[in-house]
């Protein structure tokens, strides 16, 4: 059989297990027939498997990737500088709440919730762009808007996230993110009622209510952020290890 | 007595639970990142939780086990091997996940041999398995082949990218003349790689 566009399509068929039967039947009577054919089928199988293995493996150092950003959200336990702190910071606090406990027995102990966000806020990582396929809005514009986030140019993505609102495609997604940028530039309010109008089932739903939880404990709504953290413990989603620590902070024994 | 409001709501629950899938199959065939990466971080937890409790699997096993059934279950779809999953991801996961088991029992796995999983998941694929030799053999010459062949090869066999969107991205007229070309750079790649007598692609 000579090169031909179509012989490679129906190799390439071949090892997808795509061919109809009669297509099937010829190529084996020309494995048998032809010794240069088979050979060359034999050279393809080797190629077409190492492609398919390094797409694997490719696929493999993805899923890596997303284990390391687990990894970078996870709070640490072992005794580092930053640990040490923190606990002291916890130490610090839990003295301050029964200072506050023993002057005011009848009011509620009051947590240092500032304190207590700056802990455990961090941007989330964009993870829309470059990976966003989205038809309505063009690659360009989205891609402006991540890299003002990135570069934590809140006050730019803010406004470039108002200008794309429009795409219902990514709405949800464009209200998380400026959501989380509201946050950062300290604006727990305003990031609360874009938490809010986010469609929780839809993409970014653990996302979501993590981001709303700090948003509450920052306008010192700790019931209602106890009650979230809760739902993210019940869902078990990624970030249920950082919800029972806060969880904890925020119901002081 | 037969409850056949249960009984329709249970239908329901079924039919949207299917149409969910087909949209993430959808989603995954695309190589949509977004839909894989929430795939991934969704049903993480429960399989680490799961391998661990029922199967005594160390974390950090199960952890390169649950990448493993992700990896068979990202390469099925995409490859349209799967169609349709009428069961929930998670379920369908699990079970991947447990024939991968089944595997690390029989070949008393270990860290060393973890190295080598590619030849398990190759069990699950229905081929042979592949010497590591070849995957470093193909890359290098893949690597070191002209464009556009690299970008064709790369795009469409390693990143999943559609004969459309390269077609659209390398500026070829047709779909056609795409194929016509990834069809030579094959030929171009396999010569190469056999140190056969190369001709320009």
């Amino acid at each position: 059989m000579k090169y031909s566009s179509q012989k490679m399509n129906l190799i390439e068929r071949y090892f997808n297990e795509d061919l109809s039967k009669d297509e099937l039947e010829f190529f084996e009577q020309e494995m048998v027939r032809d010794e240069k054919f088979k050979t060359e089928v034999t050279q393809y199988e080797y190629v077409f498997g190492g492609l398919k293995e390094a797409r694997a493996r490719k696929l493999k150092g993805d899923f890596q990737k997303l284990e390391d950003q687990i990894h970078i959200r996870k709070p640490k336990y072992n005794f580092t500088i930053r640990g040490v702190m923190r606990y002291g910071a916890v130490a610090s606090l839990a003295v301050i709440l029964t200072v506050a406990a023993f002057n005011f027995s009848n009011v509620q102990p009051n947590i240092e919730t500032e304190q207590v966000f700056s802990e455990y806020f961090r941007p989330y990582p964009n993870v829309i762009v470059p990976l966003t396929r989205s038809t309505e809005i063009s690659d360009s514009d989205l891609k402006n808007v991540m890299r003002s986030y990135d570069a934590k140019d809140y006050d730019s993505a803010i406004a470039g996230f108002d200008k794309l609102m429009t795409n219902a495609e990514l709405k949800n997604e464009l209200l998380f993110y400026k959501g989380v940028a509201l946050l950062a530039k300290g604006n727990p309010s305003e990031a609360r009622e874009h938490f809010e109008m986010m469609d929780p089932t839809n993409n970014f739903s653990n996302q979501r209510k993590w981001y709303l939880s700090l948003a509450l404990v920052q306008l010192d709504e700790i019931s209602d952020a106890k009650e979230l953290l809760n739902e993210i413990i019940d869902d078990k989603s990624y970030f249920i290890i950082y919800a029972k620590d806060l969880l904890e902070i925020l119901s002081p024994k | 007595m037969f409850d056949i409001g249960c009984l329709i709501q249970s239908i329901n629950s079924y039919t949207s639970l299917i149409e969910n899938n087909q949209n993430i199959i959808k989603a995954i065939q695309l190589n949509d990142k977004r839909v894989i990466q929430e795939l991934y971080y969704d049903n993480r937890d429960y399989f680490l939780n799961w391998a661990a409790k029922k199967h005594h699997i160390s974390f950090e096993d199960a952890k390169d086990l649950y990448q493993d059934s992700m990896v068979v279950l990202i390469q099925k779809i995409q490859d349209r091997k799967i169609e349709r999953i009428f069961v929930s991801f998670r379920a369908y996961i699990f079970g991947l996940g447990r024939q991968l088991i089944r595997n690390k029992i029989k070949e008393e796995f270990n860290r060393d041999k973890r190295e080598n999983i590619f030849s398990s998941r190759m069990v699950l694929f229905g081929g042979n398995p592949i010497e590591d030799d070849c995957i470093g053999i193909v890359l290098s010459k893949l690597e070191s082949l002209p464009n556009p062949c690299r970008s064709i090869l790369t795009q469409y066999y390693l990143e999943s990218v559609t004969y459309e969107e390269i077609a659209v991205s390398l500026q070829y007229k047709s779909v056609n003349s795409l194929k016509v070309q990834k069809y030579r750079c094959l030929k171009y790649l396999k010569e190469m790689v056999f140190n056969t007598k190369v001709k320009k692609a």
